[in-house]
Formats: C-alpha cells, sequence, structure tokens
C-alpha cells in the first residue's frame, strides 16, 4: 500500500506543473518549453531559501522566480517576434546558469532544514507525518485549482481563454492579446516552479538536473486526464482533470515499475511514445475515419 | 465623423510586384452615415478597411474619427470605438467559448473591470433579450460552444457583439457573402435594423449592387485604390443597376469588366 500513497502524493506535487502546462497547451494553444527551466528555477529558489531557513518564503519566491521566466518567454514570442518554440528554449537554457548560481552548486541537501510542513509535522505524532504532508500537498493543489477557475471566469480570464481561440478577434475586441499572452505564460511558469519548489522541500533536497524532460511528464497527465474525463472539457473540469492525470501518471508508472514491466530508466522513453501516439490520435483518425478511438480525439478532429 | 485625407497603401514597394493599394484616397462620413461599397475584385476595398481598423499603417495620409488622429494607434486601441464583421463568420467568435461567454468578452470592453465575473446572472438575462429578437433559438442554448452552430448563427452572434456596445465606426467587409440567400437576407436585415436603432456611422463592402443601391444612404465605388463613383442624395435614390453600369461607362470610357458584380446585380 505504501506505494500507492506515496504515487498520490508525488501525483500532487506534480500537479501543479499538469495546470501550468495545461495552461499554455490548451488554454493559450502556445506550445511552451520554459517548462523544464521554470521547474529548476522553483527547485533553485525554494532550495537555496529553505537552507537559508526561509521556507515559506522559499515557495512564494518560487512562484515569482517562474512568473518571471515565463514573462521572458512570453517577451521573446511578443516584442521580439520569436517562434514560441525557440522562445522557450532560449528561457530553459539560459536558466540553467542562472539555477546553478541560485543554488550556489549542482545540489544541496535540505535534511536538516526546516520544510514548511515542518512546524505542522512537529505538533503529531510521527505516525502522522505522511497525512500532513498528504494535506499540504492537497491543500495547495485545492488553492491553485480554485484560483484558477476563479481567475478564468473573470474578464481577464476569458480574454485569455478567448486568445488562444481566436486571436483575432480578440484584438478585434479592443484587448491587447501581447498582455493576455504574457499573463498566462507568467501565471502558468509560476505554477510550473511552485511544482518545483514543493518537491524540493518534499524530497529534502534540491537538485539542477530534476527538471529535464518534464514538459513530456506534463503534456502526459493533461492527455491522461482527459482520456479519463472522456475529451478536452469546460475549463474547471479540464483543470481538475490535469491534477487527476498527474495522479494517475504517477500510478501508472509505480504500477509498471511494482510488476517489474520496466525499470527506472526507461521510464522517459515510455512518457514520450505514450504522448507522442495520443497526440497523434486526430490525425491519424482524418486518415482513417472509420477507426474507432477515443471521443476526446474525435471531438478535436 | 470620419475623416480620411490622402490615404496611401503600397504592397511590396520596390519589387517588381509593387501594388499601389490605396491612391491617395479621402473620404468624410458624417455622424450616423451608412455608406455601400462596391468595386471589383482587388479594387482595394477590404484594404480601406485594414488602414481604418489598423492592421498595418500606411504609407501617407490620415485617418481622423471623431475628430481624434487615429493614423498611429495600434489596432486593439482603435477596436475600442471602431468594430469589424468579416465574410468568414469563423472570424468573428471563439469557438470554444460558450455563446454567453462570447458575447460577455465584447460586453466587457466597456462595461466591466478586469477582475470581476464575466457572466453574471444579468448579464444572461440582457445577453439573452438581445438572441431572442434573432430568431434562431440561440437565447436557449447559451452554454453552447459557439463552434457548434452554423455559419448564420455565428455571423448573427458576431453581429450582436460589435454593436451590443455601439462602436464609433461600423467596418462590414461582405459580412453575408459566406451564407445562403435566405441567411444573407435575414443577416441584412438584422444589420439595417440595429444600424437603425443606434445610429451607427457604418460601411459595408457588397458585390451585389442591389442590396448596395438599396441598404444605407450612400454609395461609392472603388477602382484601383481610388474612388471613381460617389453617389447619394436624389441622384441615387433614382439609380438602378442597369444605370449604375450606364454611369460608370460614361464616367472611366470603359466596360465594367467585373463579373461577378454583374452575376450579383441583377
Ligand atoms: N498584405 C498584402 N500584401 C500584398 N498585396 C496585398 C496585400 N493585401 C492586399 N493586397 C493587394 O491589394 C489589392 C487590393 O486588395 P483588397 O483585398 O483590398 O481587394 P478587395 O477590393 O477587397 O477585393 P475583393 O472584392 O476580392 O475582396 C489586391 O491586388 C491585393 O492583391
Ligand atoms: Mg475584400
Amino acid at each position: 500500500m505504501g506505494f500507492l500513497t506515496d504515487s498520490i502524493l508525488l501525483g500532487l506535487q506534480y500537479a501543479m506543473l499538469a495546470l501550468g502546462v495545461y495552461i499554455t497547451f490548451r488554454v493559450l494553444n502556445i506550445p511552451d518549453l520554459t517548462v523544464d527551466g521554470s521547474f529548476t528555477f522553483g527547485i533553485a529558489v525554494s532550495g537555496a531559501l529553505t537552507a537559508a531557513g526561509h521556507p515559506v518564503l522559499g515557495l512564494l519566491l518560487a512562484i515569482a522566480a517562474g512568473a518571471g521566466a515565463g514573462l521572458i518567454t512570453g517577451f521573446l514570442q511578443t516584442f521580439a517576434g520569436i517562434h514560441p518554440i525557440v522562445a522557450g528554449i532560449l528561457t530553459m537554457t539560459g536558466l540553467y546558469t542562472i539555477n546553478i548560481t541560485v543554488l550556489g552548486g549542482p545540489n544541496i541537501s535540505l535534511i536538516d532544514s526546516d520544510k514548511f510542513f515542518t512546524a505542522a509535522q512537529g505538533l503529531l505524532p510521527y505516525e502522522y507525518r505522511t497525512v500532513v504532508r498528504m494535506a499540504f500537498a492537497l491543500l495547495i493543489v485545492a488553492v491553485a485549482v480554485l484560483l484558477l477557475a476563479l481567475f478564468f471566469k473573470t474578464s481577464y480570464g476569458l480574454s485569455i481563454r478567448a486568445t488562444g481561440d481566436n486571436e483575432d478577434m480578440v484584438r478585434a475586441s479592443s484587448i491587447n492579446t501581447t498582455a493576455t499572452k504574457l499573463t498566462a505564460l507568467a501565471i502558468a511558469n509560476g505554477l510550473v516552479a511552485l511544482s518545483g519548489g514543493v518537491i524540493a522541500q518534499f524530497q529534502g533536497f534540491a537538485d539542477i538536473n530534476s527538471g529535464s524532460g518534464l514538459i513530456v511528464v506534463g503534456l502526459a497527465s493533461v492527455i491522461i486526464g482527459e482520456v479519463l474525463f472522456g475529451g478536452r472539457r469546460p475549463l474547471t473540469v479540464g483543470l481538475i482533470s490535469a491534477v487527476v492525470g498527474s495522479v494517475a501518471y504517477r500510478l501508472i508508472i509505480a504500477l509498471a515499475l511494482q510488476i517489474n514491466i520496466l525499470n527506472a530508466n526507461s521510464l522517459k522513453l515510455i512518457s514520450a511514445v505514450i504522448v507522442g501516439i495520443t497526440l497523434a490520435v486526430p490525425a491519424i483518425q482524418k486518415k482513417f475515419p472509420n477507426l474507432k478511438l477515443r471521443r476526446g480525439g474525435q471531438k478535436n478532429a | 465623423m470620419l475623416e480620411i485625407t490622402g490615404l496611401q497603401k503600397t504592397f511590396l514597394k520596390g519589387t517588381p510586384n509593387e501594388h499601389h493599394a490605396l491612391q491617395n484616397l479621402s473620404l468624410t462620413l458624417p455622424d450616423g452615415q451608412f455608406v455601400t461599397i462596391i468595386g471589383s475584385n482587388g479594387a482595394g476595398k477590404s484594404t480601406l478597411f485594414n488602414a481604418i481598423a489598423g492592421s498595418f499603417s500606411c504609407d501617407a495620409g490620415q485617418i481622423v474619427l471623431d475628430g481624434r488622429n487615429i493614423t498611429r494607434m495600434p489596432e486593439y486601441r482603435r477596436a475600442r470605438t471602431i468594430s469589424r464583421i468579416f465574410q468568414n463568420p469563423l472570424m468573428g467568435t471563439a469557438p470554444n467559448l460558450t455563446i454567453e461567454e462570447n458575447l460577455a468578452l465584447s460586453y466587457a470592453r466597456s462595461t466591466k473591470k478586469l477582475f470581476s465575473r464575466a457572466v453574471t446572472r444579468k448579464d444572461t438575462d440582457y445577453f439573452r433579450s438581445l438572441l431572442a429578437p434573432l430568431g434562431m433559438g440561440l437565447e436557449d442554448r447559451m452554454k453552447t460552444r459557439i463552434g457548434l452552430l452554423s455559419g448564420g448563427q455565428r455571423q448573427a452572434v458576431t453581429l450582436l457583439m460589435c454593436t451590443m456596445v455601439p462602436p464609433r465606426l461600423l467596418l462590414l467587409d461582405e459580412h453575408t457573402a459566406a451564407l445562403d440567400p435566405v441567411t444573407a437576407e435575414k443577416i441584412l436585415k438584422l444589420t439595417a435594423k440595429i444600424v437603425a436603432e443606434h445610429r451607427i456611422t457604418t460601411m459595408m463592402i457588397t458585390h451585389n449592387i442591389k442590396d448596395a443601391l438599396q441598404l444605407g444612404d450612400r454609395t461609392i465605388m472603388l477602382e484601383q485604390g481610388r474612388i471613381v463613383l460617389d453617389l447619394s442624395g436624389e441622384q441615387r435614390a433614382q439609380m438602378d443597376v442597369a444605370g449604375l453600369l450606364q454611369l460608370y461607362r460614361r464616367e472611366s470610357g470603359k466596360e465594367l469588366d467585373n463579373d461577378r458584380m454583374l452575376l450579383t446585380g441583377e
């Protein structure tokens, strides 16, 4: 049973990553590769501040750091007119240097430092330590989903969603689409960095290489969530499906490892293959209209 | 009031394909005037709209709307006072947002604060009262994604979105050309009604000469980026399709070689 709670806990920590990817990939309709860099940025900021004795401040500044990274990518995409994929790669690459500087080395241990949940854990007997962690992870995810759901129902949130849907029309309704894109990228990467920041403190160490390939993990979570929820759904359901997808992704992997279908080294390849196949579904369906595949693909074909 | 003076736009300047799309074009529209615009393919009609709406900046000339020089204003800021509808019904609405969300997006542009709830119960009731007169049953489908509607339904919603906060200038670029004749007729009627109701200054491009002469109170014809005919008042009231072709022949000394205009003009 241990691996079950462990996977759920891990899935909840990565849920903010999935939410961030959902916002850029599904709401804004822009592939954003900043993710690998902003996740590690969150780890670095949260790790450095936790080591210095400020774990909560570490989480808050991680969000700000990620948002800043998102703004840079947005700036490159809009003002500098660079292709979104290249813009993301540039930010991600540049961040590597910054991250290693912030962290002061490739990795640091936080085992002996106070984390944001340490005080709460101290109040309860040792057996409750997982419960405390789970409660905190759930709380953070729930607050994030709630705030996002409310935000995307405001006028400004609506214009961000419309920007990903029909940018010309949004500009024609006197909304500055540069601003909506920058906002969405800042929010998305702030969430991704928060994910990194939380994970660093939960696992008790901060490592500069933890972010590599995470864009695929984020995409896989979003897609698995959509499969479980029967396709692309209205935004609030979509946010929840991304969270569920993130947990499901961790469960699937833990199960596969448990029954020895794959070893830890093959995870990335498997994830990439799964994401690749799922993204190809609409195109495959167009070629072979009689093929019966999952509903989600058809809706968006 | 719209005042355009000496507008120039050259595409692909300095290349063998250089094209003078707008040539020293001047035009003044008093408040509340409804002008229809005709002209053959490539005459520069859409280019004129692009210039007014700010899709690109012009090489020379000046555009003044209500006394404010908007020649250098970015497109999204002009959109606060200028609304525009295109031929393609897919362009005016966001397909994955619901009917009420699309309407809310337009409604928000002058009435709402950025971070307040976009669609309140009161808004929904208001949107319903706007949709009901269309007779398309859309008022009962407020939570339907716009992408699921037909072209005519989408264009009707677009028209509402563009006029629910009445703009200072409404640009209609063949906005019924992609619809079947019955729906097109319906949308045109709706257009005339809304424009008259709010006395919106309007420019409408059409290839249907009969519509051009019937709707609105002034008709201009564009050719190679210039205004070659400008009809209003008594002269326009007397004019029919045959008369217009004759006038054109007399003024320019050549036949109107446009197929599309002749075909749709009878
Ligand atoms: N962005 C552009 N780059 C180069 N040439 C352009 C561009 N936009 C328009 N043109 C050219 O300018 C001319 C006028 O085009 P415009 O779209 O204004 O014609 P129109 O009067 O609207 O015609 P139609 O009735 O076919 O819609 C055409 O010759 C067109 O090829
Ligand atoms: Mg045109």
